[in-house]
């Protein structure tokens, strides 16, 4: 057929070429690390070495050994055992945390960015304000009105999310409302969700991935902080932030405990952080 | 025949400036079934918002629209939303001139030519992707079942274009507005196209409003033509008619402006 003019295919080659020799090394990296530290804490949900739990008088401080890999801590609690079950807490709040997030600033962000007007004015002048203090601040705010405990900071943390995403999905709509491919979905006749959540929400999905997995750092983050401040997971339950705090009475006695923790939150982050500039980098 | 699309005295006024400014005026036609209709005219003469208020895009609040178009007994400026989603995509369908960003990059062109289907009749899966590629098929696109796979930047200008007007028609409408549909494509691909759209017309019977610049396209596919100047309509008539004796000034410029070369043409 004539219609496949010459310049643009070789157009379209080049760029394909110049796609592949740029190796998305971010998104590699992230991938490798974020599943190896998934697959651990799948792990750990069903299988850990020890009972994470199960206090062991004679191995007080345990040095690390094969049998227990990384010592144990100060009440004969094997350590390896508990950083796997305590990522996996720090990992389901931080999904739940996102979960809400997400949910909730993208019905907002989609709604304002789509509609426009008084409501986008409303929710976001309530947005800003809320957007002004620190998430963390917010979130403190949260677990002071609904009491500790892991669904509550979740909740607490879910909802000090909502503003940022809810910018994002909002600029990204009203960056796509405009285009002819909406105008075109309009003049078929389809209705405003079916265009905002069928034909729009697609569309942002690479920018809203990407903060995603920024959000998920930072979620992390946000919990290992609250329970390091002790409002966060409570006893016995293991969180990251819940045994760092517990292993800096011991830093220079056993700096290998507060170590392996700080190195397990590093891992988690680095991965969904470099995994959210990969996903970037592909568009 | 029977007429489908009657406009009477169409205003359309915008408000967003300070003094409100009228970009249509009195514009009045009638279309009948299986006809059709070009509007040629300078640019900005108001064609493409003449365009829009019949496929009822121009709801934003701060246009006026005045006069009736009246399809199906309904006026199609004060009827409910509803009745009129029901028409849109069913009875009236449009495409732009821009076949490169009309199309969603996210989603499969299969996706996108359902989508009106989809919208408008129940029907499952299989039949939506036979009714496709049947769709697809009919624009003479190569290999309907590999493009019913690919993604819009896996295909050309005129492609593209071919995919908008198989979505366009694929619940056979009524009416087919095409607005500067050609435009963004090279000469020969524009005739490809008329040729297209003049058979899809003989074959469902669809009457097509075609809007362009180009006279030499209009003269091929239009037996009617609408002249339009400053939002006003100053002629209008049987192409042949206007073409051989054109009665008002703005018009024998816009025909004296046809490159002589397109004489030869085909
Ligand atoms: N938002 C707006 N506010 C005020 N005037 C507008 C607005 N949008 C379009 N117009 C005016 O409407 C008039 C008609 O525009 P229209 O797009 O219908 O022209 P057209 O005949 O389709 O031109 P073209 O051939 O270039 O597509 C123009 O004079 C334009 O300036
Ligand atoms: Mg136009």
């Amino acid at each position: 057929m004539s219609e496949k003019t010459h310049g643009v295919k070789t157009m379209r080659k080049s760029e394909k070429e110049q796609a592949a020799k740029r190796i998305n090394y971010n998104l590699r990296i992230g991938a490798v690390i974020t599943i190896t530290m998934c697959v651990f804490i799948l792990i750990g949900f069903v299988y850990t070495p020890y009972n994470p739990e199960a206090m062991d008088e004679t191995q007080k401080l345990a040095g690390i050994s094969w049998h227990h890999f990384l010592g144990c801590d100060n009440f004969g609690r094997d350590i390896f055992s508990r950083v796997l079950k305590g990522s996996g807490t720090t990992l389901l709040v931080a999904t739940g945390t996102i979960l809400i997030g997400t949910g909730a600033g993208i019905i907002l962000g989609a709604l304002t960015g789509y509609y426009g007007g008084w409501l986008d004015e409303i929710l976001m002048r309530i947005n800003d304000a809320i957007f002004a203090f620190p998430s963390i601040l917010l979130a403190l705010v949260f677990i002071s009105l609904l009491g500790t405990g892991t669904v509550n900071i979740v909740i607490a943390l879910g909802i000090a999310f909502i503003p940022s995403f809810a910018r994002i999905v909002r600029s990204e709509f009203l960056r796509c409302k405009n285009m002819d491919y909406v105008k075109q979905a309009k003049l078929i006749g389809a209705g405003d969700l079916r265009i905002m959540f069928v034909h729009i929400l697609p569309n942002t999905l690479p920018v809203l991935l990407s903060s995603v997995m920024i959000g998920f750092n930072n979620a992390v983050l946000a919990e290992a902080g609250m329970s390091y401040l002790g409002i966060g997971v409570q006893p016995p339950f293991a969180s990251l932030g819940r045994m760092l705090s517990e292993a800096q009475a011991y830093l220079f006695t056993r700096p290998g405990y507060a170590l392996s923790i700080g190195i397990f939150i590093i891992l988690l982050v680095l991965g969904f952080g470099l995994l959210g500039e990969g996903i970037k980098e592909l568009k | 025949m029977g007429t489908i699309l009657e406009i009477k005295d169409l205003n359309i006024e915008f408000h967003d400036h300070s003094v409100p400014e009228t970009v249509v005026f009195d514009f009045s036609m009638q279309l009948q079934e299986g006809e059709i209709v070009g509007i040629v005219g300078e640019s900005g003469s108001g064609k493409t918002m003449t365009a829009l208020a019949i496929a009822g895009l121009l709801s934003r609040h701060d246009i006026t629209k005045k006069g009736q178009i009246i399809f199906k007994e309904q006026d199609l400026l004060i009827c409910k939303r509803s009745i009129l989603r029901e028409f849109q995509g069913k009875d009236i369908s449009m495409i732009f001139q821009e076949p490169m960003t009309s199309l969603n990059p996210v989603r499969k062109i299969g996706w996108q030519v359902e989508e009106s289907l989809r919208l408008h009749e129940n029907l499952t899966k299989e039949e939506l992707k036979k009714r496709a590629i049947d769709a697809l098929r009919e624009v003479e696109l190569p290999e309907p079942e590999k493009i019913y796979r690919q993604y819009p930047h896996q295909l050309s200008g005129g492609m593209r274009q071919r995919v908008m007007i198989a979505s366009a028609m694929i619940c056979n409408p009524k009416i087919l507005i095409a607005d500067e549909a050609t435009t963004a494509l090279d000469v020969t691909i524009q005739a490809q196209i008329v040729q297209l759209l003049k058979r899809l017309n003989s074959k469902k019977n669809t009457a097509i409003l075609f809007i362009s610049h180009d006279l030499s396209l209009v003269r091929k596919l239009c037996t009617k033509v609408i002249v339009m100047q400053n939002g006003h309509i100053v002629e209008r008539g049987n192409t042949e008619d206007i073409y051989q004796n054109p009665q008002e000034v703005y018009t024998k410029q816009l025909i004296a402006a046809i490159p002589k070369c397109e004489k030869n043409f085909e």
